[in-house]
């Protein structure tokens, strides 16, 4: 895949985070690996194909988006709320923040109310974005 | 009709925090990447590492890549009788 020129290494271990991401509340038949090589298949082959605009490790991630909600049962909106909220259960900053987006705020409107500045925000995220890529390569032989 | 609202808000949320996390994850840089896969003793760039399980060697080995399933499908004393002689 790599040769291809699709994605970079790393490219490939975001992928496969959002895939373990996506899976978690699916069906037990399908896991983050179908969710990734169901997505990777679909690009290679050309059944989907992105804009000229579009990084190709966005397009992948958007099919994974896609394909996950085609398997997504609605009834498991608020169950797959909570798991998502678990993974950062310990940081309220990056809560509040996920409630902001989840409200569809902009990030101004989230830092005015959370009181936090510009930095102490990218900080957060920044944890954030760590603590999900802890959780996406971790336990990697788990749904 | 209350709780269809509820459900599509429950959805829209979902969505919404989806989309954000994507993001965050597609903006990560891969030194970002790099020190959150040896936070949990992970190193991607080690040949074999574990970080590759499920992108470039299976993280389940299924039946059907081990066994030709339509041998399996016949009965086993078909399965186990002798090849029959063509000559």
């Amino acid at each position: 895949m790599v040769a291809l020129g699709l994605v970079t290494k790393y490219d490939l271990l975001r992928l496969k985070t959002l895939a373990r991401l996506y899976a978690r509340g699916l069906s037990p038949d399908v896991d983050w690996e179908d969710l990734l090589q169901e997505a990777l298949t679909r690009v290679l082959v050309g059944s989907r194909t992105a804009a000229a605009d579009v990084p190709p490790v966005a397009f992948i991630a958007g099919v994974m988006r896609s394909l996950r909600s085609g398997y997504h049962r609605q009834s498991a909106a608020r169950q797959e709320l909570a798991i998502v909220w678990q993974l950062f259960v310990d940081d309220p900053e990056v809560l509040g923040i996920l409630e902001g987006l989840a409200e569809g705020l902009e990030p101004e409107q989230i830092r005015a109310r959370l009181g936090l500045t510009a930095t102490a925000y990218d900080t957060a995220r920044r944890r954030m974005r760590r603590a999900l890529l802890r959780e996406g390569l971790a336990s990697c032989l788990n749904k | 009709m209350p709780q269809q609202v509820t459900r599509q808000n429950h959805q829209r949320r979902l969505q919404r925090i989806l989309l954000a996390l994507e993001r965050e994850v597609l903006q990560a840089s891969d030194k970002e990447v790099r020190d959150a896969a040896r936070d949990v003793g992970i190193d991607p760039d080690m040949k074999g590492s574990i970080a590759w399980v499920g992108i470039t060697f299976p993280a389940k080995v299924r039946i059907e890549e081990v066994f030709d399933m339509e041998t399996l499908r016949k009965p086993r004393r078909q399965r186990l009788a002798p090849p029959k002689k063509t000559d």
